[in-house]
């Protein structure tokens, strides 16, 4: 898995997350019984800075991670993630689901019509009842909710 | 004594009964999907057991995490890819097996070397658990923090690409278990303002960030390839006592080297299976057989995966350290029922823990039965489903389960956040379960840390001064110095 991810970037990455720790693990409390509590922070940090550079001293390996070329699936579904999170403020849970159903099954490579519009329809059904009626969580807040105006 | 109490318990609920059957079933069709794990799995349900009775929210997680670990091994012999790293070993020779038509036998000697290796485990741990936490209470805060600063060594040492990648994972999970107030002073740290950090980060939404979303994303740019099934005719998959009699030595040998393994934490199912398997191939008869479809070479790591399962408990319940990532999910259970974990469970909910040692013996005869009478079948219904349908569901249901752990939009971001930082830790060689373990065992270690420099008056000196919290220090050290000289000695291999 290290892959053809070069070392010295990863290293110089954790060094710099390590060092950064450290840095702000400083402004933690203030006086002699800050101390305390920075204690575990500046540990931690320190230990990163010190691997850090451990790894970016370790030499490039030439096995090539799976899936190479196609990492940005994996950004898209990031960004329809966070969309999805997004819509659920606005539309809430039963829209925002409708709408990110069909575009997760199409970033999985699902193009029948008929699936996605049966991921559209039954997805947010089912999730709803659910989470929301059988488990009875109360559903998150929305500007303007279908479920308020829902018999169940 | 205390485990027949434990039996009569169970054996008492019928509800109860019905969720280890349940969850017996879960965790081997989860195991078997590949690319699923059973601990994505936990971590997905785990809010969903909120409203359970602990037991029962235990006992179908433990249950899950046992099947799963069976589990895996279907989809090893039958589609050539390990439903979880630890059923890897079995691969070696359980596809071979598949190839001849013999998919069925393999995976009849994968459910019975599983249970009993599981059984043996579980026996064990049921044996020696009250001497360990016997032991465990009579532990002060610089011995106690010996033992995490061992743990968080070996852990992050010995299950990273490397041992730099490990530690540097295992930091990165202390520094985000120090957000949010400090439990002692009540100090805000790394909050920068928000409200939301001040509580710090909820474990469930992390863990189904970095188990399942990380996973979904790894599975998102990995190539469509449906699993082929091997298997053959039933006639020639009937297993006699004469073909699985020489499996039993490698079975029993496995098992105890399994739960050797599971008592050390961090270490897991994966690296007993194949230490197992080396072990088995190596003392074999037949060596010329193993890696071409030995029934003894699927029996060995099998038996050792397994094993591991009871004897992992044995940290997190004594000292509050979990072994796996399963036990990691484990203490976000005991936590939500307001249950402490530690060497105090056996004197304060000593009942609940024997009842599911109990569950976890029926979940392991539970999980036999369905695999020997169905896995094939299972097997057969695994290759049908379609992945491309599977993982958006997944994703819809891990991002509603990390909503209903608190009720709260801001774990959903948590949930997504790990799991960007799971599927990079993956492409770079950092190691998600390094992260997550030493995320759980931060709060106990700072705590038995800062209650030593409280106690000493020589400041650190006091871990030196304390012969057993030294004695775990420099086990710790000599297990990192081991570790780095043969990580060097295998890249130096390697390039010459």
């Amino acid at each position: 898995m290290s892959g053809t991810f070069s070392p010295k970037i990863l290293g110089s990455a954790i060094v710099l997350l390590g060092g950064g720790a450290m840095l702000t693990a400083l402004t933690i409390g203030s006086g002699a019984s800050a101390w305390g509590p920075r204690t575990v922070p500046m540990l931690a940090g320190a230990v990163m800075l010190v691997t850090g550079l451990a790894v970016t001293l370790e030499r490039p390996t030439i096995t090539k991670p799976a899936g190479e070329g196609r990492e940005i699936n994996a950004v898209w579904l990031v960004v329809l993630s966070a969309l999805y999170v997004l819509i659920i403020g606005w539309v809430g849970y039963i829209v925002a689901t409708a709408i990110a159903a069909p575009a997760f099954l199409w970033l999985f490579g699902v193009r029948s019509r008929i699936r996605l519009i049966a991921g559209m329809v039954v997805a947010p059904i089912l999730l709803h009842l659910f989470f929301f009626e059988l488990l009875g969580i109360f559903p998150p807040r929305a500007v303007w909710d279908l479920a308020d105006y829902l018999p169940v | 004594m205390e485990i027949f109490t434990g039996f009569a318990t169970v054996l008492d609920s019928p509800a109860l009964l019905c969720w280890i059957v349940l969850a017996a079933l879960v965790g081997t069709v989860v195991g078997a999907i590949p690319g699923l794990t059973a601990s994505a799995a936990i971590a997905m349900i785990l809010p969903l057991t909120f409203a359970m009775e602990p037991l029962a929210a235990l006992a179908f997680l433990y249950v899950i995490g046992k099947s799963g670990r069976y589990g895996g091994s279907i989809a090893a012999i039958l589609f050539n890819t390990p439903g979880t790293a630890a059923s890897a070993a079995t691969q070696i020779d359980g596809y071979p097996l598949a190839r001849k038509g013999l998919a069925g036998k393999a995976m009849k000697v994968a459910t019975i070397s599983s249970v009993i290796g599981d059984y043996i485990g579980d026996l064990l741990l049921i044996l020696f658990v009250g001497w360990i936490a016997w032991v465990a209470l009579r532990l002060g805060p610089p011995e106690l923090f010996g033992v995490y600063f061992a743990a968080f060594v070996v852990i992050g040492s010995v299950i990273g690409a490397s041992p730099a990648r490990g530690i540097a994972s295992a930091a990165l999970g202390v520094l985000l278990a120090t957000v949010g107030f400090d439990p002692i002073t009540g100090t805000p740290r790394f909050t920068f303002g928000s409200y939301d950090l001040t509580g710090g980060f909820n474990l469930v939404p992390l863990m189904i960030g970095m188990f399942v979303i990380g996973e979904v994303m790894s599975q998102a740019v990995r190539p469509d390839a449906p699993p082929k099934v091997q298997q053959g005719e039933a006639a020639r998959n009937r297993l006699t006592w004469d073909e699985y009699r020489p499996c039993l030595p490698h079975v029993v040998r496995s098992s105890v080297i399994g739960a050797f393994i599971g008592m050390l934490p961090g270490l897991g199912s994966a690296i007993a299976a194949f230490v197992a398997y080396g072990e088995g191939k190596r003392r074999a008869n037949n060596t010329d057989e193993w890696g071409q479809g030995a029934l003894q070479g699927v029996a060995a790591p099998e038996a050792a995966n397994n094993a591991v399962s009871g004897p992992s408990m044995a940290p997190l319940l004594t000292l509050g350290i979990p072994g796996s990532t399963i036990g990691a999910i484990l203490v976000g259970v005991f936590l939500v029922h307001g249950i402490q974990i530690g060497p105090t469970l056996f004197l304060t909910n000593g009942d609940l823990v024997y009842a599911l040692f109990a569950s976890g013996l029926i979940g392991i005869a539970a999980y036999g039965l369905i695999g020997y009478f169905g896995a094939a079948s299972l097997g057969r219904i695994i290759a049908r489903v379609e992945t491309r349908l599977l993982y958006p569901i997944v994703l819809l249901l891990a991002i509603g389960a990390s909503y209903a752990a608190r009720g709260n939009m801001f774990d959903v971001w948590v949930a997504i956040g790990a799991g960007v930082v799971g599927y990079a830790m993956r492409r770079t060689g950092l190691n998600p379960a390094a992260f997550v373990i030493a995320f759980v065992l931060t709060g106990g270690a700072e705590q038995a840390l800062r209650q030593s420099l409280l106690l000493s008056d020589n400041g650190t000196l006091i871990f030196l001064e304390r012969p057993v919290a030294a004695g775990f220090l420099i086990l710790a050290v000599g297990i990192l110095v081991h570790r780095v000289r043969r990580t060097r000695k295998a890249r130096r291999e390697v390039t010459t």
